[in-house]
């Protein structure tokens, strides 16, 4: 396939569709079905036949049974608790039983195109820019945009299969697996929407209740209280890797950088995380809602401290 | 009342045609291929604010339009998060909470089904987003979660809003207005982004201000000039826009005691005192829960003994 020469310059943009599982993956010519930009008449496109499945976290797998079972392995490793996953075909899902009873779901999507880069060569996947379709097992999936030279860019499809060069190793470390149960926790979103008041030191619990009880306001709420190290060294590690790797595309750091987006996005982190002594001591819990004008006054009365009202107006801490 | 509610469902009811029209090129765009890359410079979702008073409180409605290719389960209002570098919660009104948590109070807000909203604080400031969130994929990122404190018989999972739709079931009630909810930024999950955007005002019409003076007009040759002045305003979406407390201003410096007025019913009964050479101006404004606002004016000028 060679691209007509009357439209040089232009850059063309190509979805390439995955193909069906295979045992090797290759580029295959195929007639492609998707999107071509420019109406670039008869464009083809190679795809990569091989596919994964994505259950949070991406988890080579041929099939999504296969795929629940190595899930639950994941989160047995994860948590320390047993688990088992079943997939459950209606719900689409891994459906998974902690020891204990505890059940969660994790829904089961395609992730053809983790596996290896998926454009043609010289041509360049576009960063963070995926078309969702239903992949060829019939579960959500997203393929790449692919960027390509029409005049300089060699044919596509149809040709010997180029040379994968050796991946040179990714310099930045992936992100650290908790360990602290409590963390995991944390983690896990246990004091999503609340805060971990049970885990705070007794000053600070005695603490964070006089605040409270001292102001007759319906909207003076603890937004943060207990935070363990490890869970703030994580999301500290969350902003360094997600900053580190932003704008790596080698396929060395992918599976890091996949991670840490993912970490990124869930925890909507919007400055560096400095990690905080007094909250992983338990002796600090961040109010909101507090009247600014006797916030340090009550503070006082409640043996708290406001160390920075300017740069943390919300953070209090026992002591003086 | 009726007029108000058919001006306003007229008002939504455009705003869906337009939005719907925008979402259909988009779709038909994606059908023939170029909905992902054509656009870098449309925003692939609008979020539009409406804003209007509900008795004490504001009421903000969030009209979310997916012109894009991925769905959306999860959006923040007020908070800027940035691929790089420092963001920020924008919002400093809090709206009631359930007492125990920071999901915030069904009464205090509306969600499509099978969502929920909470308060988020993503840094130690005192300003805050609002956390939008289906509740199936809440379970999905923290599957350890504690329940989240829904009203009986709310489905435990909803619809993502879908690409080339619209939803407009996102509202909140607080206490005062507070211009970021309007102003600030959207941030949601969209494919493998933190998508952020810019909140667009949904109403952008000034409210109608009226004054009407009347009472004892100025009389010649007085130490005084009193008359009185009704203000009404009136506003396309909120019914009840603000009138501001009067604002009396002139071309001479005054003193305290030449200028005196005070609330009567239905208006403002004001004595200036006429001194040569000087003109008043009466200044009212009216603002809309959205912050558009009107100013008008009366003006009054001396007439004494030899002014003319």
């Amino acid at each position: 396939m060679v691209f007509p020469k009357s439209l040089p310059g232009l850059l063309s943009l190509l979805v390439c569709l995955q193909g069906v599982a295979a045992t090797a993956p290759e580029f295959v010519p195929v007639a492609c079905p998707a999107v071509v930009l420019n109406d670039i008449p008869g464009a083809n496109c190679a795809v990569r036949s091989n596919f994964s499945f994505l259950v949070f976290g991406s988890v080579p797998a041929a099939t999504p049974s296969q795929a629940c079972a190595i899930a639950a392995i994941q989160l047995t490793q994860s948590a320390n608790i047993p688990t088992a996953c079943q997939f459950s075909a209606p719900m689409r899902s891994c459906v998974c039983t902690e020891q204990g009873g505890f059940e969660t779901t994790w829904p089961v999507a395609e992730n053809s195109a983790s596996l290896a880069p998926m454009c043609p060569a010289d041509f360049t996947e576009m960063p963070k820019v995926r078309v969702p379709v239903t992949g060829p097992e019939g579960y959500p999936s997203a393929l790449p945009v692919c960027v390509g030279n029409i005049r300089n860019g060699p044919p596509v499809g149809g040709g010997a299969t180029p040379p994968i060069p050796e991946p040179e190793p990714c310099l930045t470390p992936p992100l650290r697996a908790m360990t602290d149960p409590i963390s995991l926790q944390h983690e896990r979103g246990k004091y999503v929407g609340a805060s971990d008041l049970e885990h705070l030191s007794a000053a600070g619990k005695s603490g964070q209740a006089c605040l409270v009880a001292r102001t007759e306001r319906s909207r003076v709420f603890p937004v943060a209280a207990y935070v363990p190290f490890e869970y703030q060294q994580h999301l500290k590690e969350v902003w360094d890797t997600w900053h580190a790797l932003r704008t790596n595309t080698s396929a060395a750091c992918k599976a890091t950088r996949d991670a840490a987006r993912l970490e990124w996005i869930k925890h909507k982190l919007v400055r560096d995380p400095q990690p905080s002594a007094a909250h992983a001591a338990g002796n600090a819990v961040d109010i909101a809602g507090l009247p600014a004008a006797s916030a340090d006054r009550t503070a006082a009365y409640c043996g708290m401290v406001r160390p920075d009202a300017k740069a943390s107006p919300l953070h209090f801490h026992t002591g003086k | 009342m009726r007029t108000m509610m058919t001006a306003r469902s007229a008002m939504l009811g455009a705003l869906i045609a337009g939005l719907a029209g925008v979402a259909a090129g988009a779709a038909q765009a994606a059908a023939t291929g170029a909905a992902t890359a054509v656009a870098p410079t449309m925003a692939p979702v609008r979020v539009v604010a409406w804003a209007r008073r509900v008795g004490c409180e504001v009421q903000y409605t969030y009209v979310v339009q997916n012109n894009g290719a991925h769905p959306i389960r999860r959006l923040l209002i007020g908070l800027f998060h940035p691929d790089l570098g420092t963001g920020a919660a924008e919002l400093g009104i809090l709206p009631k909470l359930d007492g125990k948590t920071t999901w915030i109070a069904p009464e205090q807000s509306r969600s499509p089904s099978g969502w929920h909203v909470k308060a988020a604080f993503p840094e130690e400031s005192s300003k805050f987003a609002l956390e939008w969130i289906e509740i199936g994929y809440h379970a999905t990122l923290w599957p350890g979660a504690s329940a989240i404190p829904l009203r009986s018989g709310s489905p435990l999972s909803g619809a993502p809003v879908l690409p080339a739709t619209t939803v407009q079931d996102f509202s909140i009630m607080i206490r005062e207005p507070d211009a970021a909810y309007v102003e600030g930024r959207a941030n949601m999950d969209y494919g493998d982004q933190s998508l952020n955007v810019q909140i667009e005002k949904g109403d952008t019409v000034a409210p109608v201000l009226n004054l009407h003076v009347g009472g004892q007009h100025p009389r010649k040759n007085s130490a005084w000039a009193t008359f009185g002045v009704t203000a009404s305003a009136t506003d396309n979406y909120d019914a009840a826009p603000e009138l501001s407390h009067p604002k009396v201003i002139a071309n001479q410096r005054l003193e305290a005691q030449d200028v005196e007025f005070e609330k009567t019913t239905g208006g403002w009964q004001f004595s200036l005192r006429n001194v040569a050479g000087r003109t008043y101006q009466i200044q009212f404004v009216a603002t809309d829960a959205t912050g558009n606002s009107t100013l008008r004016t009366v003006d009054h000028t001396s007439v004494v003994k030899g002014n003319r």
